[in-house]
């Protein structure tokens, strides 16, 4: 098992059109990913990647009978995106966009209250490199071929530092069972905390890498959660150690603007809750494998 | 950044995601040619395209210092610094 996504997870792209996504759906394809169809209105009948396009989530649903989206739809229009991925009847999304408005998030967090938690969509993202299970499938724009397959699960808010954790993994031979980017807005579908949880119960993952960073309240929350619930190992990075207050640093998210929003405070936090933290983020792998 | 005089050495460390490692060597390059720079480059590549990236770069002839790892990259970039430094004094005194 593991996370979210397996090889029989159908998939679609919305948004599938536009060159960065044409890009990372041949990628996808070819690691395995079951993508089964893509989603750009006034588009339908056209052929991206030999992958049939649609006007709406409706109808690329109907058709095939997709579990999860993938969402590259611009920022003003991938909130309206994400809504209709869940009124439609997707089970999990994947939002890579980056610049999607707050107020927007905020309105795709209100309209998912609509719907009972047993039938709500799963949002991940925005502005995140998406979510790997290694050697089955995935969805979302990392190099796949640095990943190897293994007992690891991984969650992060940068992109770039999780690609950094696996691959220091994979040089030690050790591998990830799913990769999870949860992005770097301010707000976002799922926390720290609800990938937490789905790794704790996933029988393939047996120890997890939390990369957290700057600004906001996820890691604290984090903590908590992992003192009072969780029995696997967590390692965590936290990046930002000499970032100054009040300068959001490069994603929209990084920005210490209130109590325990810091680098060193978050360290100390998680560090309370049982968390072995790696210093340097070129320790990462290391510090996992002293754990294993 | 160059136009920081207190820059004595420049770092680049990119693990391409939806970025790729191409078009950043690409850039660098191109960085370099236009505006030739008397301090260290060392510019580490990794992940999408990483290869056709690495490939640019040895191909330039430029004197670009490579690196596979996030350590390795620091490593060089300090020891690249350290070796520079004399040099930069020298051609800031002339000038």
């Amino acid at each position: 098992m593991s996370i979210f996504i397996d090889e029989k997870t159908k998939v679609i792209v919305q948004g599938i059109t536009g060159r960065m996504a044409k890009f990372h759906t041949k990628e996808m394809i070819e690691y395995g990913t079951n993508v089964v169809a893509g989603v750009t209105p006034g588009k339908s009948g056209q052929i991206v990647e030999g992958v049939p396009v649609f006007d709406t989530v409706k109808d690329a649903l109907a058709a095939t009978g997709a579990e999860a989206s993938l969402v590259f739809v611009p920022p003003p229009f991938a909130a309206d995106s994400i809504m209709e991925a869940a009124d439609a009847g997707i089970k999990y999304c994947v939002s890579i966009t980056d610049g999607i408005p707050a107020q927007d998030m905020m309105r795709v967090k209100r309209y998912m209250k609509r719907y009972r938690q047993e039938n709500r969509m799963v949002l991940t993202g925005p502005n995140c490199a998406g979510t790997i299970s290694p050697g089955k499938s995935f969805l979302g724009i990392m190099p796949p071929h640095i990943y190897k397959k293994g007992p690891v699960g991984i969650v992060g808010r940068s992109g770039t530092l999780g690609y950094e954790a696996a691959s220091q993994l994979a040089s030690l031979d050790i591998g990830v069972s799913t990769s999870v980017g949860i992005g770097g807005d301010p707000i976002n579908g799922s926390s720290f905390r609800d990938i937490l949880e789905l790794f704790e119960n996933d029988p393939e993952t047996k120890i997890i890498a939390l990369i957290g960073e700057i600004g906001g309240p996820q890691e604290a929350e984090a903590a908590e959660y992992i003192r009072d619930h969780m029995s696997k190992p967590v390692v965590a990075y936290v990046a930002g150690l000499t970032a100054p207050k009040g300068r959001t640093m490069g994603h929209a998210g990084a920005i210490i603007s209130a109590f325990g929003e810091s680098a060193s405070e978050k360290v100390e936090i998680l560090s309370a809750a049982g968390v072995t933290v790696a210093e340097h983020p070129s320790v990462i792998g290391e510090t996992i494998a002293n754990l294993m | 950044m160059r136009s920081d005089k207190k820059v004595e050495a420049i770092l680049v460390n990119i693990f391409a995601g939806i970025n790729r490692c191409d078009w950043v060597a690409e850039g660098v390059v191109q960085a370099l040619k236009d505006d030739p720079i008397n301090i260290p480059v060392i510019v580490r590549l990794s992940g999408t395209n990483v290869e056709e990236g690495q490939r640019i770069l040895a191909k330039s002839g430029l004197p670009i210092i490579r690196a596979a790892t996030l350590k390795e990259a620091a490593d060089r970039a300090v020891s690249a610094w350290k070796a520079d430094k004399p040099t930069i004094t020298k051609l800031k005194a002339i000038s």
